[in-house]
């Protein structure tokens, strides 16, 4: 089969070493995209910006940016905006190599598949180290014109790229105190532990379908002969409030199962 | 930059937008509400939760605006004319042939969305290890929330459940029905507090064999050594989520503190149109709340009201309010208080209620009910850009994905 197309090439750098290599997106999305149409002509509308107290449109030149606050905006020009744009390049710099798990999973954004770009020995023994070494590296690298941090692992083999969430857009989970209370009762914990191992199962991704998705497909392609797509209706349960009796209930429930 | 600056003009904001929202809520403390509450059924256990998006929008953000600095809003214009299109005159469609469209209603896309489904049936534990990261999509930190149990409530088997977890290193997989979608989601136990990870459909991903990626080849064992030697020398034992600090996003913050102290390119706002102004200092105060809401809540062990709870709370105490799932999914980031007291002067569309009182309850509502309703700018600057987007998509808002967060409340503000 042809090879995809990537979406960007870089080259990782770390100590002396340069691996070259290309980006391809391993996140297809499968949504359906609707179109904005002019509901008279089913044709797809143009967009502009306008001033809404004038309703006059203003044009591309006519446009700036800010940054807009609560007593004041601040305006930036193109050039300043340049100016603070991160410079091209195509190093992918690795700042470090962690122990896998070191980076919370919270961070992860959006994975891509990485693939030799010319140099396939160098490739090769990239992709190998990476997988023996157990670690992942933490990446800098910046692609049209957006700073990146990510993370680079190995994914059975072949090395993947993660880019990471900034700071400024997580929340911080270790500022945050779990619930608290009294000192757990330790046979409740060991029954709840026992009912978590009892329910012990792989994780089986392709058991899932996303049926909302399934649905808009359905409606459009039925769309053509006029047709409508039908709801199904579900239930719902109440809260239990003896938990050790519960734990206790659903232990031997599971046991007898197994 | 200075963190302490950072985190005192945050605390600043958060504390003069919550003393004035104070006089709105009993309880003197809002911030926004779960983005889903529920409960997760383990085993015959069943604990009321609920979900708070462990992502926000980011510190500070771009917006258009004209040469006098005044805000833009986008507008849609048919081939050929010249006046912006209503909402009535936009459709949503799906190209099925080149240059071939297919008309989707609101309606049916609404039909095609998944009824409602309170519970999470946990019943499905899988070794840490074995979640796969490129499945993460989406974190909510979940919450308990003793109110809905009687008695100890949902504290303790919060706790019991996330202690089981990381006592057997494990995490539970299962759905959950959010805003009409199935999600698929890992839930998983650090430190003693659950967060739900939305994974990504198996679909959704790539494998490098059907990228048409070969499997890297036998690698020459010298350069594998000389590569891994280099690997070695950078080796870390800890992550610094500094390393995660936006260099862009500072360059921006530190050019907005160089122009205000030389007074350069800075538009007063006039406090008549204190529109899209509020934006951004309801933004960062929400980041704030958030954070705040997620401490106080995790400590009292229970969430804000939750949309059913609230809804029912409406409807006993007689008031014309229509709360559907959709319409109160938008209000994410407000309090019912101020909903309710703007309901007397806002239009409501009461025969939504009247004519379809069977699609009115709680979160099974459907939207079309509301979809009149029109929130106050102040209402809507509270919430995030998300549940500003769910309002819009409800409102089948022309244009919505490619908006900002002003745009956005422009945009709903101006539809009816």
């Amino acid at each position: 089969m042809m090879s995809a197309r990537a979406v960007w090439k870089g080259v990782i750098g770390f100590g002396g070493e340069r691996v070259p290599v290309k980006l391809y997106t391993a996140v297809s999305d499968r949504n359906v995209h609707f179109r904005l149409l002019d509901r008279r002509r089913h044709r797809p509308v143009h967009q502009a910006m306008i001033e809404p107290q004038s309703g006059k449109t203003v044009s591309r030149d006519d446009r700036h940016k800010a940054v807009v606050d609560k007593q004041d905006r601040i305006l930036f020009d193109d050039e300043e905006l340049g100016e603070l744009t991160p410079a091209p390049s195509r190093d992918i710099e690795v700042m470090h190599f962690l122990p896998q798990g070191m980076i919370d999973n919270q961070w992860y954004q959006r994975p891509y598949f990485l693939g030799p770009d010319g140099d396939q020995d160098t490739f090769d023994a990239f992709a190998a180290a990476l997988a023996d070494s157990g670690r992942e590296g933490l990446v800098h690298w910046v692609m049209r014109h957006k700073a990146y941090v990510g993370a680079l692992r190995d994914h059975d083999g072949h090395p993947v790229l993660i880019t990471l969430r900034h700071l400024d857009e997580v929340v911080d989970a270790d500022a945050l105190e779990p619930p608290g209370g009294g000192k757990l009762n330790d046979s409740e914990v060991k029954m709840a532990t026992d009912l978590v191992e009892m329910y012990a199962a792989d994780f089986e991704p392709e058991t899932y379908q996303d049926e909302y998705r399934q649905r808009l497909e359905a409606l459009v392609e039925t769309k053509r002969s006029g047709k409508r797509v039908k709801v199904k209706h579900r239930r719902r349960q109440e809260p239990t409030d003896d938990i050790a009796s519960s734990l206790k209930a659903s232990l031997a429930r599971e046991r007898k199962r197994a | 930059m200075p963190k302490s600056d950072k985190s005192k003009s945050k605390t600043s904001k958060s504390e003069t937008s919550k003393s004035d929202k104070q006089h709105h809520h009993d309880s003197g403390f809002r911030g926004p509400r779960p983005f889903w509450s529920g409960t997760i059924a383990f085993g015959l256990v069943n604990l009321p939760v609920g979900l708070y998006p462990a992502q926000h929008a980011r510190d500070i953000t771009l917006k258009e605006v004209d040469d006098k600095g005044r805000p833009l809003s986008r507008r849609f214009f048919s081939e050929s004319g010249r006046k912006p299109l209503k909402t009535s005159e936009l459709a949503r469609g799906v190209e099925v042939d080149e240059d071939r469209y297919v008309v989707v209603e609101d309606q049916e896309i609404e039909d095609a969305t998944l009824e409602h489904r309170r519970e999470i049936e946990l019943s499905r534990f899988v070794s840490l290890d074995e979640l796969d990261p490129l499945y993460f999509r989406r974190a909510y930190f979940l919450v308990p929330d003793s109110r809905s149990g009687n008695g100890s409530g949902a504290l303790k088997p919060y706790r019991l459940l996330a202690a089981a977890m990381e006592n057997a290193n494990r995490a539970g997989i299962a759905t959950l029905v959010m805003r009409g979608r199935e999600v698929l989601v890992a839930i998983v136990a650090e430190n003693g507090i659950l967060r739900a990870e939305a994974l990504r459909f198996h679909d959704e991903l790539r494998t490098p064999q059907s990228l048409g990626l070969d499997a890297p080849g036998d690698p020459d064992a010298t350069r594998q050594r000389q590569m891994q030697r280099a690997m070695d020398k950078l080796e870390a034992k800890r992550f610094d989520p500094d390393e995660l600090i936006d260099p862009h996003i500072e360059a921006l913050k530190k050019r907005v503190r160089q122009k205000r102290r030389r007074h350069e390119d800075i538009v007063p706002i006039e406090s008549s149109r204190a529109s899209a102004d509020d934006d951004d200092e309801q933004e960062g105060a929400e980041v704030i709340d958030l954070m705040q809401v997620l401490k106080r809540s995790l400590k009292r062990g229970r969430v804000e009201p939750s949309r059913q709870q609230t809804n029912e709370r409406k409807e006993t105490s007689g008031r014309k309010e229509s709360s559907g799932r959709k319409g109160k999914s938008k209000s994410e980031g407000k309090s019912q208080d101020e909903d309710s007291s703007k309901s007397e002067d806002t239009p409501r569309k009461a025969e939504g209620r009247t004519g379809k009182p069977q699609k009115s309850r709680g979160e099974q509502a459907k939207p079309s009910g509301n979809r009149k309703k029109i929130p106050t700018k102040t209402e809507l600057s509270s919430l995030t850009r998300e549940a500003l987007y769910e309002l819009a998509q409800q409102r089948d808002i022309a244009g919505r994905s490619g908006m900002s967060k002003a745009e956005l409340i422009d945009a709903i503000g101006r539809h009816r």
